[in-house]
């Protein structure tokens, strides 16, 4: 399992670097193509650019003597190797560690231990032995960080910070502690003293916290929060406490650029000129009289005029054939002329009648496509010129 | 830090500043190679811009200036204390709050943006002072471009003209 970190078969390897070996060989047989197993040179190719050929065959004897890679028959010389999976495993574990410092494998084992004594699974030597053992991993860790923010630089400090950023630490262990309270009262003291080395180690974090804070600060190093803190102060943090960032900083006073133009405009902009409407002039004309009489006035000279055409048509006539008439007219003249005989005939006043045909005269080409015969009929007694014209004058004559 | 760029650097954070004769001396020799002149007002200097070096709000950047409430405003104040047209603005006359109000009123500006545009954004621009009720032209004025000067004189109908109770 330690292989991939082993410089030889007792010893760690000093160079991170070299991990970076161990991880392309890993990956090289998670290929769907490695099934069967990989020879020396097909590791190599597929680890090409993470060492020089020596580092490669160091690393992978190493590899070979600590059985990450086996071969795949027991015969010397044999070409094929395969991958171990415990040392898969033990690479993403150190990978683990490397990237959340050990406090992780602390809550690791503080829920499996809880997950047990919830089920009504959990043995008591084992209960107790994780006890021990957390309360020592976190006495370890505050007796380290105390260490740490007594001596080290700040940007160490910045550095092991991110290890220790478990917010709901405290709770899970007092959570244990109700359980063990609950479920195996004889180990009730144990798990106070969990609780009190708990307690401890989250102070430690708050010193080193402070330390960093208040030396971060000093040296104006933005690097001691992460962005997510910056952007979670701008959002919530007292517009006070923002600006004491900046308290000092100097900074030019506003000077917005105003010239006669701008006030112009703003002065212009603000007093709009004003559109006043004015009533229109009244068309000259005839003084206005009574408009219902006028109307009728102009519907009796139309009726008038009706008349008078249609005795043109008629010629003296009782009655007279006018289909070739209308046919022989242009339209719409030959739709007006239709339109006044059809309203003579409805004109209850008026002796004239217009009757329609039943046939249908169809001429494409001609300026009246669709035609029927009329015939237009006068029942009146026979006028004079003199009384058609001028019936006014006639009636007082 | 030299002398000129202390002496400067104070004028420019301060806006107006009362300098040693010596960091005076300094500052007005090195002003005109950054583009900037110092002018006095008062019993102490300003900064301004050169002659020609000023910001040209129609070229190829953007340049911050004022919305419409407190230009108005500012035009206000500049027709209460500008009384003499043939003399520079600054420092010109003095004149109250109540008569600035009064005037913008007359003009239609809403009461709360004419607070806001008087007490703080003009004040804040350095166009204007207050002191109590007091209403005066700010150093800004002082250092204003003489082309803007000569146009605004030359349009001076176009200001607001004071009210009865303003005169």
């Amino acid at each position: 399992m330690v292989a991939p970190i082993a410089r030889d078969s007792g010893v760690l390897i000093d160079d991170e670097g070299l991990i970076e070996v161990a991880r392309q060989v890993c990956d090289a047989f998670a290929d769907p193509d490695a099934i069967g197993g990989l020879t020396r040179a097909e590791i190599q190719a597929r680890v090409d650019g993470a060492a020089d050929p020596m580092t490669f065959d160091a690393r992978f004897n190493v590899f070979v003597r600590l059985e990450l890679l086996r071969p795949t028959l027991g015969k010397k010389h044999q070409q094929r190797y395969t991958l171990n999976p415990a040392g898969m495993v033990g690479l993403l574990v150190f990978e683990r560690i490397s990237e959340r410092g050990g406090i992780d494998e602390l809550l690791t084992l503080l829920d499996r231990t809880k997950a047990a004594l919830a089920a009504g699974a959990a043995d008591p030597v084992v209960v107790s032995e994780a006890l021990a053992s957390m309360r020592g991993l976190l006495s370890v860790y505050a007796d380290e960080l105390a260490r740490l923010t007594r001596t080290a630089p700040l940007g160490e400090l910045i550095a092991e910070r991110r290890y220790h950023d478990h917010g709901g630490l405290f709770g899970e262990v007092k959570s244990l502690n109700d359980l063990v309270s609950e479920r195996m009262p004889q180990l009730d003291s144990d798990a106070y003293r969990l609780v009190v080395e708990a307690q401890r180690y989250i102070d430690a974090v708050q010193t080193m916290v402070e330390r960093v804070l208040d030396e971060g600060g000093e040296a104006r190093d933005f690097s001691v929060l992460d962005p997510e803190d910056y952007r979670a102060a701008a959002l919530t943090a007292h517009p006070d406490d923002l600006a004491e960032v900046f308290s000092t900083i100097v900074f030019d006073p506003p000077a917005p650029w105003v010239d006669a133009a701008a006030i112009l405009d703003a002065l212009d902009a603000q007093r709009p000129k004003k559109r006043v409407r004015e009533r229109p002039p009244e068309p000259p004309g005839e003084p206005p009289g009574d408009p219902i009489a006028e109307l009728e006035r102009r519907a009796a000279a139309e009726r008038r005029q009706r008349a008078l055409a249609a005795e043109q048509h008629l010629q003296g006539e009782a009655a007279r054939e006018l289909t070739a008439t209308i046919r022989g007219l242009q339209w719409p003249a030959a739709a007006r002329l239709l339109a006044d005989l059809l309203a003579l005939d409805t004109d209850a006043d008026q002796p004239y009648a217009a009757k329609i045909g039943e046939a249908v005269f169809i001429d494409p080409e001609g300026p009246i496509t669709y035609s029927s015969p009329l015939t237009l009929t006068a029942d009146r007694p026979e006028l004079s010129r003199d009384e058609v014209s001028r019936p006014e004058e006639a009636k007082r004559d | 830090m030299t002398d000129a760029a202390l002496a400067l650097a104070v004028l420019r954070a301060t806006r107006a500043q009362k300098l040693e004769p010596q960091d005076l001396s300094a500052a007005r020799s090195v002003a005109p190679r950054l583009g900037r002149r110092v002018v006095e007002v008062g019993d102490g200097v300003t900064l301004g811009w050169g002659d020609g070096d000023e910001p040209q709000p129609d070229g190829t950047y953007s340049v911050y200036s004022l919305s419409r409430v407190p230009l108005v405003t500012f035009a206000c104040c500049l027709t209460l204390c500008w009384r003499d047209r043939h003399a520079h603005p600054y420092p010109g006359r003095t004149t109250t709050r109540k008569a600035v109000l009064s005037l913008a009123r007359a003009l239609d500006l809403d009461d709360k943006h004419f607070k806001g545009a008087l007490l703080h954004d003009l004040p804040g621009a350095g166009l204007v002072e207050i002191s109590g009720n007091t209403v005066r032209l700010g150093v800004a004025i002082a250092v204003w471009p003489n082309a803007q000067i000569e146009a605004l004189r030359r349009l001076r109908d176009r200001l607001p003209a004071p009210t009865e109770d303003t005169r």
